[in-house]
């Protein structure tokens, strides 16, 4: 008979995890209302609360964000699975139709503005399944350029993102990028950024000097903004940044890699 | 002052500087380098490599819109990990380019300055 030790610390982590999801699926979904949640400050912060809250819920939610007591929006969750999202008055600017590109937009907007949200339930399941489209945590995560490896290219873009005048991050394909920010700069963001791919995967134009690691490319556009653009393998993010804070930036996340 | 010795005072006195160069654009020729230790032709080849690629990247739309602002296609810098590569020149035309290698986490900004400022100097003295 052969035994081995499981690490305890590591194995104290998994079982509180494993509690807190269990105590939320056994949880009645008007309790867990009750609890009303604060969120954190930093957008991408936010954006993992959220996405945990999609993928822990099962049985039909809706998802409600707040903002200074106004309601910003209300997810519709079901399976896992984000089904739609609608704005307060059930305005039609959200969408109840979407491929994960448009709900990673659309969360990842939310997710700056939102201070709070609460849960409740829906009685009636038929209400889920008659939104149309669903889009799984997995689809969103790829599509905001959020991986569960360790990842250069997200920590740069989670370094530039919250002084950025506008970001695009992508993965996979280029067309199917997510952009947020000040739709000013969206036309240039996509120019430079596709000349630069142009240029990665021709093998006839010059190359980035590696494939092994991320490689980026900042270029001042004015005297007070650079263009920054990185991509390691299938993974990208492109912004226009504040000259200072943009180099900065570049600095820090050379720093976190040391 | 000689572009070797504005070489020698820009990696002297950028913080976290190895080597600055001089070089053409057109046939991605390093014609004149300031190292603390010899550089193996290769480095700089690759270096200019690097510096063409970066400028290549420039749209010409955008170089028309920001046109008079004098700042569009002047500079650039290409960053990995371990290195940041800063590149200058006159203008978003001249194909003459300086360069400075600098270690990873070194303030970006600061040599982007120094960069610019050797320019503007190399460009005085050869009037």
């Amino acid at each position: 008979m052969t035994s081995a030790i499981l690490p305890s610390q590591d194995n104290t982590t998994e079982t509180v995890n494993l509690k807190e999801v269990l105590h939320r699926f056994s949880t009645k979904s008007e309790w867990l209302a009750a609890e009303r949640q604060t969120l954190p400050e930093a957008p991408r912060a936010q954006l993992e609360i959220l996405l945990r809250e999609i993928s822990e819920t099962v049985l039909p939610r809706c998802i409600e964000l707040t903002a200074k007591g106004a309601t910003l929006a209300t997810l519709t969750v079901s399976s896992r699975r984000l089904y739609a999202i609608v704005g307060p008055d059930q305005d039609s600017s959200f969408t109840t139709d979407a491929d994960a590109r448009e709900f990673a937009t659309q969360l990842l907007d939310l997710s700056k503005r939102a201070t709070a949200l609460t849960t409740r339930t829906i009685d009636d399941p038929s209400q889920v399944s008659d939104t149309g489209n669903s889009c799984s945590v997995a689809a969103l995560r790829s599509a905001l350029v959020i991986d569960d490896r360790p990842c250069d290219i997200a920590h740069l873009a989670d370094l530039l993102e919250p002084t950025a005048l506008a970001q695009m991050t992508w993965s996979g394909d280029l067309t199917k990028h997510v952009f947020s920010g000040d739709e000013v700069w969206k036309h240039m963001l996509q120019a430079h950024t596709e000349s630069a791919i142009s240029k990665l995967s021709d093998p006839n134009k010059m190359k980035f000097p590696t494939s092994q690691d991320a490689t980026g490319v900042a270029i001042p556009i004015s005297r007070d903004a650079v263009l920054i653009l990185a991509v390691k393998d299938t993974l990208g993010v492109a912004s226009v940044s504040p000259v200072k804070e943009g180099l900065k930036a570049i600095s820090a996340w050379q720093i976190s890699d040391t | 002052m000689t572009i070797q010795t504005h070489l020698d005072q820009l990696r002297r006195t950028t913080a976290g500087c190895q080597l600055t160069a001089f070089g053409d654009l057109s046939s991605k020729l390093i014609l004149r380098s300031s190292a603390a230790a010899p550089c193996p032709r290769e480095v700089l080849d690759n270096l200019s490599t690097k510096a063409a690629t970066c400028f290549s990247v420039l749209d010409a739309d955008t170089a028309v819109d920001l046109a008079e602002n004098g700042h569009y296609g002047q500079s650039a810098i290409m960053f990995t990990p371990s290195q940041s590569f800063v590149f200058a020149r006159p203008d978003i035309a001249a194909d003459d380019v300086t360069c400075a290698v600098i270690d990873n986490a070194q303030d970006v900004e600061q040599a982007l300055h120094a960069v610019r400022d050797t320019v503007r100097k190399i460009g005085e003295d050869n009037r």
